[in-house]
């Protein structure tokens, strides 16, 4: 027993470490890409354009800048997509092989970083995501007889519109948005991205398969009623902020703390819920590959296929960043309220200008994003997948519910605790006894299954 | 200039869009048509500088009400024979006074479109109201003069187009 929680901290303490390494040698991949173009004046050009102040509509006195600016813009966000993609499945792969207890990809690495061939399990495979793509691009586009040939092939190309778009609508930082910052940012990212159904019922119908439609069909009853918790969750926590405005929602948790704790039983149902949203494990029943056989992407082939894959990792990262920048302070490291309390202490290190000068930057939003992207990935390979009719009670039975209540809790803490969340902390403490008490209540019934040897 | 051009692209494109989607006898293609044509129309309003009702008709009307009647179509049989063959018009009696009722209620709408646009001409500008100005021309009747209560026939008779589609459709679904 006590070797068992020895290796198991051991394990544990080792992926973690892992896991952040790779996060900032990422990170000092983009940096200089991000510089260079800071250098040649792309950002400012886009930035001025497009950027904080306006929002493409409402620049369409100049219609044709509009649309360079926009190509640019549109260029910029399927790079950094397409980067952290290929570094997700990277990840996602080794990280998964170090929970099996296997190696994962070995042989294809970079050669002048280890020698072809020689089986490294931290940094082996670095290729393999790219030779990935190679083959998948060499392969022929299947379109099935009786199929609809029309919407076989806009299904996958909607799917991947929609992550570009939503990444364009998304602020790395206060003042660079590439494609334009809404009144109501977020609503409109969610708008977006609730398209993502649209385009899997499309694929799960023109393939006329029966494991596609039946994929398809459960796709539309999870994302559709996991759509609900995920906005009343975000409206509870909007309560506290005043504004659907991504800057102001990061302005505020710079003024007070990060939103995190004003409530936690909101990020939690946020997270699920966002899981769900994006179809992976333990939700992952659409494409679930032990019941149908890949669910709505069954007939697809090559690069429809390999959109439909650009498109999950893509939300699952874009996801991740909107988790960040909601609930966990966003583009700025430490909160503004915190350092200005620490600020004599600082003064006297004399390294508050450092910190001042580092401390609202891009790079800790991807930085967060990549926490929460591990976090998820850790979901999915240490839970098994949940029944269809368990999914639904979760979604109908247990969260909106909390949510609903969450919402007036947080009304209240707004109106009579002038923004303390008291009420939001009872509501999170009762919710967690309950969820014990039941726990313990299913552990004593299962006690006694009969062990398959 | 180049905000009246997309304006009518737009238009034009929810025009097709619609008519695709009455007409069509795939009735899958048709709710996808119908979907497209949501998507153009909330384009339209962030056109016209309302961003907030853009918002709720992507994520209300297209996002939810279209998928689901996506989703009631998956539960169909792929091709229905019946359809492919029943005629295209097949007269009968008491089609003439719908047709009638119909011609005066498009010519009504028509008519005041072009009051419309004879007053403040196309430009998209003048089309830019506020969610408070809205709801003004809609419903309020007591200060007819400025924006007050100016659409409120329009309005009206959005409603009766809404009730025949209804009767239209549990006529179309009964049984024979």
């Amino acid at each position: 027993m006590k070797n068992d929680i020895l290796r198991f901290v051991n394990f544990t303490i080792k992926t973690i470490v892992f896991y952040f390494l790779i996060s900032f040698a990422l990170i000092l991949l983009i940096l200089p890409i991000y510089y260079l173009m800071d250098m040649l004046g792309v950002l400012a050009l886009i930035n001025n354009i497009l950027g904080v102040n306006g929002g493409i509509w409402k620049n369409f006195g100049n219609l044709p800048m509009v649309i360079a600016t926009s190509v640019i813009g549109i260029i910029l966000v399927i790079t950094v997509l397409m980067v952290s993609v290929i570094v997700n499945v990277w990840i996602e792969r080794k990280l998964s092989a170090k929970i099996q207890g296997r190696m994962g990809p070995t042989l294809v690495n970079l050669p002048f970083l280890l020698k072809a061939g020689s089986k490294n399990m931290w940094l082996g495979g670095l290729v393999q995501p790219i030779a990935d793509v190679i083959k998948l691009i060499q392969k022929e586009i299947m379109i099935p007889q009786g199929s609809y040939p029309f919407l076989y092939i806009l299904s996958p190309i909607l799917a991947f519109t929609t992550v570009v778009v939503a990444f364009g609508m998304f602020p790395f930082s206060n003042n660079y948005i590439l494609l334009g910052n809404l009144d109501v940012g977020l609503l409109f990212i969610f708008a977006v991205s609730s398209y993502m159904v649209l385009s899997l019922v499309l694929a799960a119908w023109a393939s006329n398969n029966k494991y596609s439609l039946l994929g398809g069909l459960r796709t539309v009853a999870q994302m559709l009623s996991y759509e609900i918790p995920l906005l009343l969750s975000f409206l509870a926590v909007m309560v506290f902020t005043g504004s659907f405005k991504i800057v102001d929602i990061v302005s505020f948790q710079n003024d007070h703390f990060w939103l995190i704790f004003y409530s936690p039983l909101m990020f939690v149902i946020f997270l699920w819920s966002m899981v769900a949203e994006n179809n992976r494990a333990p939700f992952d029943l659409p494409e679930a590959e032990s019941e149908l056989v890949a669910g709505f992407v069954t007939e697809y082939s090559s690069m429809t296929f390999a959109l439909f894959y650009l498109a999950e990792y893509g939300y699952l990262f874009f996801n991740s960043a909107i988790i960040a920048t909601i609930f966990l302070g966003g583009y700025s490291l430490i909160p503004h309220s915190i350092l200005n309390l620490l600020s004599p202490l600082l003064q006297s290190i004399g390294i508050y200008g450092y910190i001042m000068a580092i401390n609202d930057n891009f790079i800790w939003i991807i930085l967060k994003a990549f926490v929460v992207v591990g976090l998820i990935m850790f979901f999915r390979w240490t839970y098994p997948r949940i029944r269809i009719d368990h999914l639904m009670d979760l979604a109908w039975k247990a969260f909106i519910p909390i949510t609903l209540i969450s919402m007036m809790v947080s009304a209240i803490d707004v109106l009579l605790f002038n923004k303390i969340p008291v009420l939001s902390w009872i509501l999170f403490a009762f919710v967690v006894y309950l969820a014990s008490k039941r726990n313990v209540k299913l552990s004593t019934k299962y006690r006694n299954i009969p062990k398959f040897t | 200039m180049w905000s009246e051009v997309l304006y009518l692209v737009l238009l034009i494109g929810v025009l097709i869009l619609s008519l695709v989607a009455i007409f069509n006898r795939e009735v899958f293609n048709a709710a996808v048509s119908l979907v497209f044509a949501f998507i153009l129309l909330s384009g339209i309003y962030l056109l016209l500088g309302s961003e907030f009702l853009a918002v709720i008709q992507l994520i209300i009307y297209a996002g939810a009400i279209a998928i689901l009647i996506l989703f009631a179509i998956m539960h169909t049989p792929a091709k229905i024979e019946s359809l492919g063959q029943a005629k295209i018009f097949d007269y009968k009696p008491h089609y003439l006074p719908a047709f009638l009722l119909g011609i005066v209620v498009f010519s009504t709408l028509l008519g005041i479109g072009f009051l419309i646009i004879k007053e403040i001409g196309i430009n998209v500008n003048n089309f830019k109201i506020t969610l408070k100005d809205f709801a003004n021309a809609l419903f309020n009747l007591k200060d007819i003069g400025n924006y007050g209560g100016r659409f409120v026939l329009v309005f009206e008779l959005a409603g009766i187009l809404i009730l025949a589609s209804v009767i239209a459709a549990i006529t179309v679904a009964k049984k024979e």
